[in-house]
């Protein structure tokens, strides 16, 4: 257990506890496709980071990437709101495919300005995370990797905490919480903001697909036993990490894909979970809340 | 250049035509089903298939086994999807989203497994994800070609469940439509559709081939096999231009530049479509300025019947404003004269001065919200004080046969305030 396997494990612990607490607002208001959307359509975003700063940079990626979260969470209200025929569903499908082909159009005609891997973006991989290198704060050297995720969790959790009550009453009651002064729209523009920004520190970790079970099956087991918006928080925070330490476990024993080995121990612990469940249970015993 | 000399071009184009003429077709049934993210959970479902395909060859690039695999696959990620979608603590979304992630998480693990024993061979596993048209060879295309009939033939022959089916699920169960054959059989479809699909333009791509043409097709038609014949042709007008675009302009991928001409098309006819944005805009906006300028005509209708009326009968914009509800009040004064240009014989910065219909339409305005809130008061049990907000509203819908229906039911004089109700004004009499 060296120095580079603790970055490894705390980075994946932080990116799961981060995913898993966002995913809890998701589940809760139905939108748990809304990461796939996000992950896909911030593909025009990096690939125009990658040609203005010539290269990787972080900023510019998550701005670039903040951006276009932004602008597709606008398109899909606005495709889906001006007539009846497009559903929710079909604006998402129609507004992430499309911007991740433009995207790859932008990738084709720009290819010598931005080295873009494309496998690389779609896949991401835990094991490299120590060799972004380390920052100096204060005379401590720490990983840069560790260092954008905290500073990424003390964003989210700064605005979590002047929003919660605001995205709870905007999720739930949307009357009520316009009739208090809440726009339940701008909540949602807030939450896809604190999303997009998760997923682009994630994504470099897990890749763009393997982040959405990271957002929506820790999430979902807490909905399974929590009763109160506390326990599933609770609950979710409990899956996402034993399920990271067992999936870590198993890739590090195994040498597979260590965002894959967690992922799947997701999925696996989170089908058993759900098994046990639809076990017929005696009479009396109420399930879940 | 001619874009058909070559004959692996000429493939790449007619497979993709034919494929994105598939997806089309099925795809109309599922947007209609409201299950326009199914495809992106069950291509994503394709990449462990396929390399549990390679796995099962004996590592190997089979087409067969890929196709095997990617079957099986695809089947285990409907029926985890299904299996949670059931229950409402998961719902819908979620399923999807557990179903998409852990599946391509399998196939992530197993891929990695693979290239520890690198041999070379499986170099390009993963670029099932981005697509290779350009690699369709002319055996794919028969492949295609017989793919598209069955999939016309099974559509013709079932077309009267897979409609009933598609707008009123309860209804297709309670009347047999809904059978478990048909379901796996048209399932089946989708799964071997959806392989081919991502073969040809990639994971991501693919699910914009199902969606984009059934969408953009929906918005000019409202039947079921128009929709299918639109959504077809469509597909294949924009398939054919961005396939060829791609053969001409070697940058290109393939499946990006079809889903570009696909998204523009879908775009162009949400703007411009009956149903379309252009539409509803002008509708909204001729709805808005009509209330306004009803509205406008009933604050003149309360100077004429409190005898405040000016002596030139001219109402200033700053005594019709104070009439006005909160959300008409703050419009500036240019608005107030557009909304009454049908109604007033003169308006200028200082007021206006009605026609002889406008005063009418006033009368008629008014009459009508006061027989609505005694009929609501009379009739339907309101408390008096809880009806104008409603006849605020209604009273901008009602036409003359309601009118007299509603003076028919209430024999009244009054509204429930006490206020007289005007009587209907006569052509030429005021």
């Amino acid at each position: 257990m060296n120095r580079d396997h603790l970055t490894i494990f705390f980075s994946a612990q932080l990116c799961a506890l981060l995913c898993s607490h966002l995913g809890v607002y998701l589940n809760m208001r139905r939108q748990a496709m809304l990461v796939d959307v996000l992950s896909h359509s911030a593909l025009p975003g990096i690939v125009v980071a990658y040609a203005v700063f010539a290269g990787y940079s972080a900023i510019g990626v998550s701005v670039g990437a903040a951006i276009c979260a932004f602008l597709s969470v606008i398109a899909i209200e606005q495709l889906s709101s001006a007539q009846g025929r497009i559903h929710r569903d079909s604006s998402m499908a129609v507004v992430f495919t499309s911007m991740f082909a433009l995207g790859l159009v932008m990738i084709a005609y720009f290819a010598e300005r931005t080295h873009i891997d494309i496998q690389c973006a779609l896949f991401g991989d835990l094991l490299f995370s120590p060799f972004w290198g380390d920052v100096n704060v204060a005379g401590f050297l720490i990983p840069a990797v560790l260092l954008r995720l905290v500073v990424v969790v003390g964003v989210v959790g700064f605005l979590l905490r002047n929003f919660h009550g605001r995205l709870i009453a905007a999720s739930f009651w949307g009357e009520a919480a316009t009739l208090m002064g809440i726009s339940p729209r701008q909540m949602t523009h807030v939450l896809a903001f604190l999303c997009s920004l998760t997923v682009m520190v994630s994504f470099e970790l897990v890749g763009v697909v393997l982040v959405i079970a990271f957002f929506s099956i820790p999430p979902a087991f807490g909905r399974l036993w929590g009763s109160s918006w506390r326990s599933m928080m609770g609950l979710a925070s409990v899956f996402a990490m034993v399920t990271t330490t067992l999936g870590l476990w198993v890739g590090w024993v195994s040498g597979l894909n260590l965002g894959g080995t967690i992922a799947v121990a997701q999925l696996a612990l989170f089908l058993l979970a759900f098994a046990v469940y639809k076990l017929p249970r005696p009479k009396g015993v109420a399930r879940g809340s | 250049m001619n874009i058909l000399s070559s004959p692996a071009t000429f493939y790449a184009v007619l497979g993709s035509v034919l494929v994105s003429a598939v997806a089309a077709l099925i795809g109309s049934f599922l947007v209609l089903q409201r299950r326009s993210l199914l495809v992106d959970m069950l291509g994503h479902a394709v990449f462990p298939g396929v390399i549990f395909g390679f796995l099962l060859a004996g590592w190997q690039r089979s087409p067969f086994y890929f196709f095997f695999g990617a079957l099986v696959a695809i089947a285990m990620g409907y029926a985890i999807f299904t299996w949670l979608a059931r229950d409402s603590r998961v719902g819908d979304d979620a399923a999807t989203a557990i179903a998409l992630s852990g599946m391509f998480a399998i196939g992530t693990t197993m891929l990695s497994r693979i290239q520890q024993e690198a041999q070379g061979a499986q170099a390009g596993l993963n670029t099932f994800l981005t697509g290779q048209a350009a690699l369709i060879s002319r055996i794919d295309v028969y492949v295609f070609a017989a793919l598209l009939l069955v999939v016309a033939a099974f559509f013709f022959k079932n077309r009267t469940a897979l409609k009933v089916w598609a707008f009123d699920q309860g209804f297709a169960q309670v009347t047999g439509y809904r059978s478990r054959f048909l379901e796996v059989s048209l399932y089946a479809i989708v799964a071997i559709s959806v392989f081919f699909a991502v073969q040809a333009a990639g994971v991501v791509l693919a699910s914009a081939l199902f969606v984009l043409a059934p969408l953009a097709a929906l918005l000019w038609v409202s039947r079921f096999e128009a929709l299918l014949w639109l959504s077809v042709v469509v597909a294949i007008i924009g398939t054919g231009i961005g396939a060829s675009w791609s053969a001409v302009d070697e940058r290109m991928p393939a499946g990006a530049a079809i889903i570009t001409v696909l998204f523009l098309i879908f775009l162009t006819s949400w703007f411009f479509a009956p149903t379309g944005y252009f539409k509803s805009f002008r509708e909204r906006r001729a709805a808005r300025k009509m209330r306004l300028g009803e509205d406008l005509l009933k604050s003149w209708y309360y100077f004429y019947e409190s005898a405040a009326m000016p002596q030139n009968f001219v109402v200033s914009w700053e005594q019709a404003r104070q009439r006005l509800g909160a959300e008409d009040a703050h419009l500036n004064v240019s608005a107030f004269k557009r909304s009454l240009e049908q109604w007033a014989e003169y308006r200028d910065e200082r007021g206006f001065l009605l026609t002889r219909e406008g005063q009418e339409h006033a009368v008629s305005l008014v009459r009508r919200h006061r027989l609505w809130e005694s009929y609501l008061v009379d009739k339907m049990g309101f408390s008096p004080d809880h009806v104008h907000e409603n006849a605020e509203k209604v009273e901008h819908l009602i036409g003359d046969e309601l009118e007299f229906r509603i003076e028919s039911e209430v024999a009244t004089e009054t509204d429930p305030h006490g206020k007289p109700i005007p009587p209907k004004p006569q052509r030429g009499d005021t």
